[in-house]
């Protein structure tokens, strides 16, 4: 039932993904980084997790700003109009 | 069209607010519509039925949607003021001609030159404004505030003139209130004259009209969710519609004195007001909201159907008109979020075309029956499409409690809060002996799933998810991983500490890759509950 498979490692998986980000942005230290390296070896659902998120920032980085904008106002204004299409009498 | 998300722009000062005082002056001028809150009093005097005001709603809902493009073209082309211009001097043809007329033919001229109005003014002034601030301040930021403005004259000038309509009507006649429009009107082209026009004008869409057309009509016809939001707007307008082209109708049935139409009309309109207000509220998409809003609105319409007593559906017209404007400003949010940038315009304007033409048979289906049974019956037309309505409601609306299966408790990580990105039931519990805190439920492979990863598919649920999360988390994710800043710029930009930022990323990250899952796991299809 489990796949993590190490029991070499001191790192546990939940701490793993909660490590992630800082992970990929190169925010944790030298030595957290080595257990880190050292889980991801044994590991295979980490590896996994790991390759979601690296799923998560290509994605990412294939849309442009505009598609994820807040409501831009002009067209929440045409939008709106469509409801008030009765005001003209 | 360039919105700053973090970047603030220089605020609109005085300078904008003195340039569109003209337009302020015209607003307020052409919405001091008098005849109005009398006109289905005034008709059936010259030999109208409620048959024939059907029809002549019908014919009125076919008109405007075909101009509305021509008119577009023309104000991008030519002017937006003048196409203003020429929308008051068809306003005051109307008000001419249905002043003078005598009979059901006479008087349909006269909303034919309606039409022309509506569909000249509509999205022109919008344009106007927004260019007028775009060029006065160098950003779009002040949009909001304006159009607020222009909307809150907009509404006074209708309070105003529906009072004012109700007691001249009272008074002198009510052909009277037609003619006394016409100057006011006049007015307001002599002040559109006044206005300096503002230069930025939009001509993108035309070289791809026909090939964005196609792909709006497929985005708001394609099955899934984005259906059923499109269904509801629909609903919601066809019953809002309906109560402003219909509603005076119950007051003719149940021989009301003609001063009391201006009080009606009045609340009505201030309806359309209070309801955008109360729309924007965050509580409005709660569950327990959305429920007594979708049974409100049905009790509503089954008054209508049953009541014989002036004040009670007077009252009830307003607040239904109330209920559904608050719907349906989340309503457009989530239509909003659920359509690219490229299309949202042309969505908006083929939902607003949808709406007009799912009018025509409910005008002539809801004029025929109150010719038939009375205006009371027909009610119960109403009391069919609150009900779809409300159905749409409970399935459109509610915001979903975080991404499903991620709502366990929270095992605070280092410097972060919030909910985990994975949920805690896919670990070995702590008290384990031999595996705590290792996987129980490992993710899967994406790539062995057997739906493509980097597909159209997986990109459209990542700009979803996206699009649907916090604002706080939005933020972060779209400068980071979007637009590809680094981690200081977006610290500054945001003024955040880099182990919030940090968090903020991570959780945001989280929530595509919760979304992405389900949608991998479950085959790629589009379903996300």
């Amino acid at each position: 039932m489990n796949d993590s498979g190490s029991g070499t490692d001191d790192l546990r998986c939940i701490e793993f993904v909660s490590l992630v980000t800082a992970y990929l942005d190169g925010e944790v230290g030298e030595e957290q980084r080595r257990r880190m390296d050292r889980h991801l070896e044994g590991c295979r659902g980490c590896r996994a997790a790991l390759n979601q998120f690296q799923t998560v920032i290509r994605l990412a980085g294939r849309l442009n700003a505009a598609d994820v904008a807040d409501v831009d106002p002009l067209i929440r204004e045409r939008l709106t109009a469509t409801l008030r299409v009765p005001r003209r009498r | 069209m360039a919105t700053t998300q973090v970047t603030s722009t220089r605020p609109a000062g005085r300078p904008l607010r003195r340039r569109l005082l003209p337009l302020y002056a015209a607003v307020f001028l052409q919405n001091l519509a008098l005849w109005v809150p009398i006109e289905k009093l005034f008709m059936t005097t010259i030999g109208f039925s409620p048959a024939s005001i059907g029809v002549m709603a019908a014919v009125y809902a076919v008109v405007v949607p075909v101009l509305e493009v021509p008119s577009g073209v023309l104000a991008d082309r030519w002017s937006r003021r003048g196409v203003l211009i020429l929308a008051s001097i068809a306003a005051i043809l109307s008000v001419l001609v249905g002043g003078l007329s005598q009979s059901v033919a006479v008087y349909m001229v006269s909303a034919g030159f309606l039409g022309v109005f509506f569909a000249l003014q509509s999205g022109t002034l919008e344009s106007v404004v927004y260019d007028t601030v775009l060029e006065e301040t160098g950003g779009s930021d002040g949009f909001e505030r304006t159009i607020g403005r222009v909307r809150l004259v907009e509404s006074v000038a209708l309070v105003a003139s529906a009072l004012a309509g109700g007691a001249i009507a009272a008074v002198a006649s009510l052909r009277a209130t037609y003619f006394l429009t016409a100057p006011l009107l006049a007015g307001a082209g002599a002040a559109l004259l006044l206005f300096r026009e503002p230069r930025l004008h939009k001509a993108e869409a035309e070289e791809s009209l026909r090939r964005q057309l196609a792909s709006t009509y497929r985005t708001i016809l394609a099955p899934g969710r984005l259906r059923a939001v499109v269904a509801l707007t629909v609903a919601g307008s066809v019953l809002m519609q309906g109560m402003l082209e219909f509603g005076p109708l119950w007051l003719v049935a149940l021989a009301v004195p003609a001063f009391l139409y201006g009080p009606h009309w009045a609340g009505l309109t201030s309806a359309l007001g209070l309801g955008g207000l109360l729309g924007a509220q965050a509580w409005i998409t709660r569950p327990w909201a959305v429920g007594f809003l979708a049974v409100a609105i049905i009790a509503c319409c089954v008054v209508l159907a049953l009541s014989q007593q002036a004040l009670l559906v007077v009252g009830v017209q307003v607040s239904l008109t109330l209920l559904v404007v608050a719907v349906s400003i989340p309503v457009l949010r989530r239509l909003h979020d659920a359509v690219p940038s490229s299309i949202r315009a042309g969505v908006a304007s083929g939902v607003g075309t949808l709406t007009w033409l799912t009018f025509v048979p409910f005008a002539l289906v809801f004029g025929a029956v109150s010719e038939r049974a009375g205006v009371a019956r027909a009610g119960w037309l109403l009391v069919a499409i609150a009900a779809v309505a409300a159905l749409l409601l409970v399935v459109v609306l509610p915001r979903a409690p975080a991404p499903v299966g991620e709502a366990a408790p929270v095992v605070p990580a280092p410097a972060q809060q919030g909910e985990p990105v994975f949920a805690v039931d896919r670990f070995v519990p702590p008290e384990d002996p031999e595996w705590p805190g290792h996987w129980a439920n490992p993710p899967a492979a994406w790539d062995a799933l057997g739906v493509a990863v980097d597909g159209a598919g997986a990109l459209e649920q990542a700009r979803a998810a996206i699009a649907e999360m916090p604002a706080a988390l939005r933020k972060v994710i779209v400068l980071r991983d979007v637009e590809g800043a680094t981690p200081s710029e977006v610290q500054r930009a945001l003024d955040l500490r880099p182990e919030d930022e940090l968090a903020l990323l991570h959780q945001a990250r989280g929530l595509v890759r919760a979304r992405l899952e389900r949608y991998l796991e479950g085959g790629g299809s589009n379903d996300e509950r």
